[in-house]
């Protein structure tokens, strides 16, 4: 069963890295798994694979290239040979960045986003503001709520909420 | 290596005619590299000469604490990826020549004679599979130097290797154990 499940995951799953780990702890060190690549007797013996590839023994007599590359350096030289490109970054290191981009991101986009404002201001925090709305009461189920009023700074709106009593 | 390192630094101080000693001393392990992702001998030989005019006009950006012969094979392996990319004339070269069941005069003037068997199993393979199973065969790479060379992680070349086993391994079963058999035209 467990095998099945691995089997199933290995062609599921396209990340490598947990590919390889399915390789490593389990095709190549469960017996029913090792046997089945044992069915066809010599596929691990890699002389046979070898009979499949090409090896460079088999061009030991190839005539010398050195003619062809340099007609080749002279045709790049006059067509304006480009160097290579190297890679910025290891693989790793370009993943680190492109999550740590994509965290800056998120952590402005929730700086910013309208709703992001922390909760009701309690007393001590509210600061005298010019108040162009006034609120005399408001009660809560018979009793008197406590109420806040916030005027934004830029925006030109006002904000008013209540909560009742703790008892 | 040493003596590469000499060599290297005799070229890049303008002594260009000791650039010939790495094109002999290579090219029989870049054409097979060649051979084994493009499976064509003049597609392969114009790769391997690209690879090596490459290597001799970029000869200032290698670093030297490297292998030259890793350096060398990560670009044949990108002229030759490129190349299959451009042209994906790959499966179509060995599906016509199946058909046909004739040796080209190409393989012929190089001397090589093609085999059923590199026909039917080396095709059921990606070209990175082809890469990481020729470096590992010929040159006796490990997952993580052949990850260097295919400039990807240690673990999509060891998954690489096991997938182009695997397939083998079913290439074989399907073709009942097949001994290797010479095209004749």
């Amino acid at each position: 069963m467990m095998c099945r499940i691995y089997k199933l995951l290995f062609r599921l799953v396209p990340v490598k890295g947990v590919q390889a780990r399915i390789i490593r702890n389990h095709f190549q060190v469960c017996p029913s798994c090792t046997k089945e690549m044992e069915t066809v007797e010599y596929v691990n013996d890699e002389t046979a694979i070898k009979e499949v590839i090409f090896s460079p023994a088999q061009f030991e007599n190839l005539d010398s290239m050195v003619p062809g590359v340099e007609e080749k350096i002279r045709q790049m030289r006059k067509a304006g040979a480009k160097t290579l490109k190297q890679p910025v970054l290891f693989p790793v290191l370009r993943w680190a960045m492109a999550g740590a981009a994509a965290a800056v991101i998120i952590i402005l986009g929730l700086t910013f986003f309208p709703g992001s404002d922390s909760g009701p201001v309690t007393d001590t925090q509210m600061k005298p503001i010019e108040q162009d709305v006034f609120v005399h009461y408001i009660k809560t189920r018979n009793n008197y709520a406590r109420t806040f009023i916030v005027k934004e700074k830029k925006a030109k709106r006002t904000f008013i909420w209540f909560e009742k009593h703790k008892t | 290596m040493d003596d590469e390192r000499l060599i290297i630094s005799e070229c890049l101080e303008g002594n260009a005619g000791r650039f010939d000693v790495l094109i002999i001393r290579y090219q029989s392990a870049i054409f097979a590299l060649g051979m084994n992702i493009l499976g064509d001998p003049d597609e392969a030989m114009d790769v391997c000469q690209d690879t090596f005019a490459q290597a001799y006009i970029n000869l200032h950006r290698f670093d030297m604490e490297r292998k030259f012969k890793n350096w060398l094979l990560g670009i044949a392996v990108k002229r030759s990826l490129d190349r299959i990319r451009k042209k994906k004339s790959f499966l179509a070269f060995f599906d016509r020549y199946a058909r046909e069941g004739k040796t080209s005069d190409h393989f012929k003037t190089h001397g090589i004679e093609e085999s059923v068997v590199f026909r039917q199993f080396l095709k059921q393979l990606n070209p990175r599979e082809r890469t990481a199973l020729s470096l590992k065969m010929n040159e006796g790479y490990t997952a993580k130097e052949i990850a260097e060379v295919l400039r990807c992680s240690e673990n999509t070349a060891y998954v690489h290797l096991f997938k182009a086993k695997q397939k083998i391994k079913k290439a074989y079963t399907a073709a009942g154990k097949m001994e290797n058999t010479e095209v004749k035209p």
